[in-house]
């Protein structure tokens, strides 16, 4: 599937409903355009540099010497700079956070594990900052500081949503959370100076599985104690685990300084988690269960569907 | 050691076999009668009023319901039909009368037998030395509620005259080879046995892959739950494409169970072994021409290893290649994805002590016992959902 | 003798059982008494003019239609059960019937025809419909090049061009249609109301929206501006009966919809098959919405086809989205028109219709039947 490099500039997001095989080629081709943006970004910064400090350097020289050809000197390298700056703007919209996409291409790859192959997926992945204007949910004076303003964004950058194997469909989004407080502070010798400070309020990791209720009809028994099969990382805390007889949603919500591996790690224990209440519930959805064992197994006991 | 067991103990059996399609070494013991065959569905429940274990063998050459093991006067013998072209189903049902149309030969413990193409090693023991091994035991009753078959009265079939097999050169017959390469003990410490303890290798090079492997048993493969669902005839395997292989999603939703009902390959009920073969040289260099045809089954029909991370399926791959799971040597042990389990602590274990362990001990009270409290699974409910989907189609005149 | 006749079953709501049932049914007709069983709720709308095609209206009351359905096929000995989509019928209907009739004569499945349009693979899995497509059909055709298709029956599927209500040489000249529907010498957009009754709100609601944005950008508008300095575009909702939300101005009711979308710039509809492949046939851009249906995968067919078309078609969500859309492909048009043009200009944009040239995928079809029988002997 080719990407709509016009629709990704302007934008500044991924979308595409497709196999995950696709996606991968995709998030490659991603990763391939911001790194030779990133280079080209980089080559054309230097230039521009070079270009800018050759023509302050001719101004100082025509001013002291030629002139004439000092000015038209400079008014090429003016011209260069001009150029290269335009040539750099082509780029700049590409270059693209490389965490992001690089998140997205191991959570594709993390949920193709029980996928088939033809199954096709929903993957939009923003590349925005966090504190774009589309992302401001509030705005209030600060609390605590006269003048400022206190600004709440969620970002919502990463979202997949598709089928597994087995009949559910899953939905899985991200979203980061930040404070943007903003405000002119006077200094001690009595100057007003804008001050802004960026607070992260944590990540939310929110899953949803919608499940057939041939398989795992007896989901609902389990109701009340599916929060207790919910592992976290140290800092990460359950926001919500609600189970109807149609499926499961747990949200958490992780910690502030939460890095990507933190955020990968936590999402893999959510998936598990949520099939280790899933898997037992298809074993209480049989019709001929498993018998009893009269002692535990001395390797993965009643262990079910790992 | 003899076969003999005392009697009014009960006698208990282990069957060894390597599952030729998965390669995972199989050892459910057993309450005879047992009965064993390639089509689960046509194994008979009950003999008499004796509860049958089944055994379901995804072999090709197997005919669907093939042989009988039950105890006679505390002597394991097999029977099997006089004609090579019947199924024990249609000598049950003979006119003639079963007596006349069958064929029995006593086992031993440790005794090696063929049923066809699948070597199997047979351990006899009375119950209490079964019982002394409970780490492994796999209860012969295919219901719990239903009648123990130790305290069962001797099947109908044990009253026919004993008629002294022949030998049977065909490895589509039942033979036996005295050879005792198994210990005879039934202790816990054979959790774990290799390819050295199995059966020995299948003379069918297209299953040279399975055979060959130095294979760990996996009890996971028996708990795993199975993709398709419980309600016989009704596909939901992932990757079936042929009818035949719709079909056997049937047999291994009901194999899913981890009780006497097992199932070799798991989810197949094809009964070609599925595993792909080592290499092309492999199965080109098959001396026979039905081994040949057998590996092009195989390559028709799919993968039929366990794949899957938060859940198992069937792989169902055509082909190995870019299988991760077929990365490694074809090593029928090798989970890519095996380290990231180490996140959920005791995943999948609903054992004493780990979540949902009361759920699962008390499983069979969410479906048999309407009164329980907690219960609004009732069996009816799950008929109901058994029924459900299938339901959702079929049901609105107006859908496109 | 005369021949004995057929029976074409394409129950299912929307326009696509319909239109496809009766593409086929009107070109065999022409030879032989044909049956088109239908319960569209559209089917008021269509109309033909082969003496010997009888269409017959069924419900959508499950047990009574199921009934209906049944009767109808054992009425008499029809030449060739065609079954559209749905292998085992609608609502099942049709597994005991195949069967009894198996069971009956061995050869029936020889005169069995399935017509494949994609199904929903978890169906094809629940009721395990490759092995009864094998059992019951003998030939089992699929109505479009690109069309999906999630049987994999034993039984090699034989794919056809699309299926079209008209052959090319017959669809009417774009002027005649445009006097006929009273549309102004403009570029059109035309919104189909195509899918289910409870659907046709959102093509009214769109209409609407539509219809103001276009105002609003001032640069394409119907009579928004001094006559003769820009073309005047139109829009148009193409529905039975006015959809809730549209402007009973803007509404045109015209069966079949592949005589007007020629006429249009842009059309704007669900990704059924009809729509997709009527639009491909006239090779007019499609703004797409995928509906979400119990059996067919719109989603898919718009993927496929957007990939495939180079992206005449294009997947929208939501009305904005669709607005955006269709702005962009009326983008041509836009910047021709914000000049100035001579009443000359004009008059060329709107009269540069594109002479459609398709292959009816229905003539291929009905002569794949007709071998199929010969080569049994049953005709």
């Amino acid at each position: 599937m080719a990407i709509d490099l016009k629709s990704l500039k302007k934008n500044q997001s991924y979308s595409a409903i497709a196999p995950v095989s696709e996606l991968l080629d995709d998030l490659n081709e991603l990763a391939v355009m911001d790194k030779d943006a990133e280079h080209q970004l980089k080559h054309y910064g230097t230039l521009r540099l070079g270009l800018i400090v050759g023509a302050i350097v001719v101004a100082f020289l025509a001013s002291l010497f030629l002139f004439y050809v000092g000015l038209i000197a400079l008014v090429g390298l003016l011209g260069a700079v001009i150029w290269v700056s335009i040539q750099r703007a082509k780029y700049v919209g590409l270059d693209l956070p490389d965490e992001r996409y690089q998140f997205a291409q191991e959570i594709t790859n993390l949920l193709a594990r029980d996928m088939t192959p033809e199954q096709l997926v929903q993957l939009d992945v923003g590349f925005r900052s966090a504190l774009a204007a589309e992302n401001k949910t509030n705005s209030q004076p600060h609390p605590k500081r006269s003048g400022w303003t206190l600004d709440s964004y969620q970002h919502d950058w990463f979202k997949v949503q598709g089928g597994f194997a087995d009949g559910t469909r899953f939905s899985l989004a991200l979203m980061e959370m930040f404070q943007h407080a903003s405000g002119y502070k006077r200094s001690a010798s009595g100057k007003r100076k804008y001050k802004s400070k960026t607070k992260s309020k944590g990540t939310t990791l929110d899953l949803q599985l919608f499940c057939p209720r041939k398989r795992y009809g007896a989901l609902d028994v389990l109701r009340n104690d599916a929060e207790k099969a919910v592992q976290m990382l140290p800092g990460v805390r359950l926001k919500r685990c609600r189970v109807t007889p149609k499926g499961l949603a747990i949200t958490l919500l992780l910690p502030p300084d939460a890095t990507a591996s933190m955020v990968r790690d936590s999402l893999i224990k959510l998936l598990l988690s949520a099939y280790q209440v899933l898997n037992l519930a298809q074993q209480l959805s049989q019709k001929s269960k498993p018998p009893k064992k009269s002692k535990k197994r001395k390797r993965n006991g009643g262990r079910i569907g790992a | 050691m003899s076969g003999q067991a005392k009697q009014g103990q009960g006698m208990k059996i282990r069957l060894v076999w390597k599952d030729a399609c998965s390669g995972a070494v199989r050892k459910p013991v057993l309450t005879p009668p047992v009965a064993i065959g390639a089509d689960f569905e046509q194994l008979p429940e009950k003999l008499g009023q004796r509860s049958v274990s089944r055994i379901a063998i995804a072999d090709d050459t197997l005919k669907p319901f093939h042989a009988i093991l039950m105890e006679e006067k505390g002597q394991l013998i097999a029977i099997t039909p006089k004609d090579p072209s019947q199924s024990m189903a249609d000598v049950l049902r003979s006119p003639a009368g079963v007596a006349n149309a069958i064929q029995k030969q006593s086992l031993n413990n440790g005794d090696r037998f063929q049923l066809g193409q699948t070597p199997m090693t047979v351990q006899v023991s009375a119950v209490a030395q079964a019982t002394a091994a409970p780490v492994e035991t796999e209860p012969a009753e295919t219901e719990p509620s239903e009648t123990e078959p130790s305290d069962a009265s001797p099947a109908p079939s044990s009253a026919t005259p004993e008629i002294p097999l022949p030998p049977q050169p065909s490895s589509d017959e039942f033979s036996t080879r005295p050879t005792k390469l198994l210990d005879p003990d039934l202790d816990e410490d054979d959790d774990m046995i290799t390819a050295n303890d199995a059966p020995e290798a299948d003379p069918n090079p297209a299953n040279a892959f399975s055979v060959k492997q130095t294979k760990l048993l996996d009890p996971r493969l028996d708990a795993l739950p199975e993709l398709a669902d419980a309600s016989p005839g009704k596909d939901a395997a992932v990757g079936d494409r042929a009818g035949a292989a719709g079909a056997g999603a049937a047999v291994a939703g009901a194999a899913g169970a981890e009780d006497n009902r097992v199932m070799a390959g798991s989810m197949a009920k094809s009964k070609t072994p599925k595993a792909f073969p080592r290499d092309e040289a492999g199965a080109a260099g098959a001396p026979s021409e039905r081994s040949s045809e057998k590996a092009e089954e195989n390559a028709k029909t799919g993968c039929d290893r366990q794949v899957g991370f938060l859940f198992k399926r069937r792989c169902g791959r055509l082909t190995p290649t870019g299988c991760p799971y077929c990365r490694q040597n074809n090593s029928h042990d090798y989970d890519p994805y095996e380290a990231d389990y180490f996140y959920y602590e005791h995943y999948g274990d609903y054992t004493v002590g780990h979540w949902g362990s009361d759920y699962y001990a008390e499983r069979d009270r969410y479906y048999y016992n309407r009164d329980a409290g907690r219960m609004d699974f009732t069996e009816a409910d799950a008929a109901s959902f058994e029924e459900e989907f299938d339901n959702d189609y079929e049901m609105d005149m107006g859908a496109s | 003798m005369d021949p004995k006749p057929w029976l074409i079953y394409a129950l299912g709501g929307g326009w696509g059982h319909l239109t496809r049932g009766l593409a086929l049914a009107r070109l065999a007709a022409r030879q032989r008494p044909v049956h088109l069983l239908v319960n569209s709720p559209y089917v008021d709308q269509v109309h033909w003019d082969e003496p010997k095609l009888t269409l017959r209206r069924g419900g959508t009351e499950l047990n009574s239609t199921r009934a209906w359905v049944q009767a109808i096929f054992r009425e008499r000995d029809w030449g060739a059960w065609i079954i559209d989509t749905f292998p085992r019928g609608l609502g099942g209907e049709l597994a005991p019937l195949l069967e009894a009739a198996l069971a009956a004569t061995p050869r029936h499945r020889q005169r069995c025809v399935l017509i494949h349009r994609d199904l929903n693979p978890d169906y094809v899995r629940a009721k395990q419909l490759n092995t009864f497509v094998d059992r019951h059909y003998g030939l089992v055709l699929v109505p479009g090049d690109r069309e999906a298709t999630s049987l994999t029956p034993a039984t090699s599927l034989q794919r056809t061009p699309p299926w079209r209500i008209r052959n090319a040489a017959e669809l009417p000249h774009p002027e005649d249609i445009r006097a006929q529907l009273s549309l102004p010498n403009a570029p059109l957009v035309l919104v189909c109301a195509t899918g289910n009754a409870d659907e046709q709100h959102h093509f009214g609601d769109l209409t609407a929206t539509l219809a103001t944005h276009l105002a609003q950008s001032s640069l394409w508008s119907e009579g928004g501006l001094p006559e003769g300095a820009l073309p005047k575009g139109a829009i148009r909702c193409l529905a039975p009966t006015c959809p809730p939300g549209c402007p009973k101005a803007l509404w045109l009711s015209h069966w079949p919809a592949l005589d007007c979308l020629s006429l249009a710039q842009v059309v704007v509809g669900a990704a059924g098959y009809n729509l997709v492949q009527e639009c491909e046939a006239v090779e007019v851009p499609l703004v797409a919405f995928a509906f979400r249906r119990r059996y067919d995968r719109q989603y898919l067919r718009v993927q496929e086809e957007s990939i495939k078309l180079q992206r005449r078609i294009t997947f929208v969500r939501d009305n904005q989205e669709a607005v955006a859309a269709v702005l962009r492909q009326l983008q041509p048009t836009i910047t021709r028109a914000s000049h100035p043009v001579s009443q000359f200009e004009s008059t060329r944009i709107a009269s540069s219709f594109h002479v459609p040239v398709y292959v009816n995928g229905a003539a291929i079809a009905l002569d794949k039947i007709l071998q199929q029988l010969q080569s049994e002997n049953l005709i």
